[in-house]
């Protein structure tokens, strides 16, 4: 499994439009904290987890392509470029599918009429990979990437607006575990994770840690990287043989997204 | 008067209860639905296909169901 993770720096991250319910003009991010919690994070990743962090150089315009979980999805040397729903994030489809492609990855797209944000609503557990849809992303969309990359894939249905992408509130973890609000997903949803993860290996957070954003976590190994969330959450996860780290990402909280958002594991 | 309007669903729809759901939405919205062709994948990815016969009394019912299953993936015919 590579330890690769492909983030971009917040040089131009701000609140700069409002397009999910974190986000509110009249709450700017301080621009220079937000620098200080994004190395930090990169400092953890590379220093206490032992990933290498890979980067793409930032662009003004698009405060949001920090969150590199959106840029695509990623399977063996495929990457399938977003296609973003909302207007103000469609102009990062083309860099990032430029640094895919000078990287030596093969590039994909889906048809333009088809939403899909990336990672940031696609997961994998083993094999199987898991997608949201409904606030962000099309369920049209899984049947193409089921036959693009010859894979099974579950839809899971995204029924709280807060949660509007699948890594906010599900994030599967090495050895078949599972960390997940439930009250983020519909009774169907509910009942297909019920099926896949059996109860020993399912971590639910409360309602306090999913609005810690602690669902949208990285996991490399046993590390589990993290915005500061709470002790319940941390035993929870020693427990069952996790090292958690934790990072004030408040700053890109304000922006809806935390660690997870930040990163995209190649 | 009857009307009536069939769709089609392609995915892991068995595996991720969409089939189920799609079937509960017309019921539940005073519609009927009969399954006129079904196919399920037998390798771990392969899809899932059907193909559903939705009968409603009235067109305003039969609009409201067919707005809620494209969302859930189906393709009107």
């Amino acid at each position: 499994m590579s330890n690769k993770v492909f983030m971009c720096p917040p040089d131009y991250f701000g609140i700069d439009y409002v397009i999910n319910p974190w986000m509110n003009l009249e709450k700017q991010a301080d621009n220079s904290l937000a620098v200080t919690q994004w190395n930090n994070l990169r400092n953890i990743l590379e220093n206490q987890v032992g990933a290498e962090v890979i980067t793409i150089k930032p662009r003004q315009g698009v405060p949001d392509m920090v969150f590199t979980a959106n840029a695509s999805l990623i399977h063996k040397n495929t990457a399938l470029i977003s296609r973003f729903k909302c207007v103000e994030r469609q102009p990062e489809e083309e860099y990032f599918a430029e640094w895919f492609k000078n990287n030596g990855y093969k590039v994909e797209f889906l048809p333009k009429n088809i939403a899909f944000e990336g990672a940031g609503d696609a997961l994998f557990s083993g094999d199987t990979l898991y997608s949201g849809y409904i606030p962000r992303t099309d369920i049209t969309s899984h049947a193409l990437i089921s036959e693009l990359f010859g894979i099974k894939v579950i839809s899971l249905e995204l029924s709280d607006k807060r949660f509007y992408h699948l890594d906010t509130c599900f994030c599967p973890l090495e050895d078949g575990y599972l960390m997940y609000f439930p009250q983020a997903f519909d009774e169907y949803a509910n009942k297909v994770i019920e099926q896949n993860f059996p109860e020993e290996k399912r971590i639910t957070v409360t309602e306090e840690e999913a609005f810690y954003f602690s669902c949208n976590a990285v996991n490399i190994g046993k590390s589990v990287v993290m915005n500061k969330t709470t002790e319940r959450l941390k035993n929870a996860l020693k427990e069952k043989g996790f090292i958690p780290y934790e990072t004030d990402l408040n700053e890109f909280m304000k922006a809806g997204g935390s660690a997870k958002c930040l990163t995209l594991k190649l | 008067m009857s009307l009536k309007r069939s769709i089609e669903v392609k995915g892991h729809i068995i595996d991720s209860l969409t089939l189920t759901k799609i079937m509960d939405i017309i019921l539940d919205m005073g519609g009927e639905c009969n399954v006129e062709k079904i196919r399920i994948g037998k390798e771990k990815a392969e899809l899932s296909y059907a193909k559903l016969n939705i009968t409603t009394e009235t067109d305003d019912i039969l609009n409201q169901i067919l707005e809620k299953v494209i969302k859930q993936g189906a393709n009107v015919l």
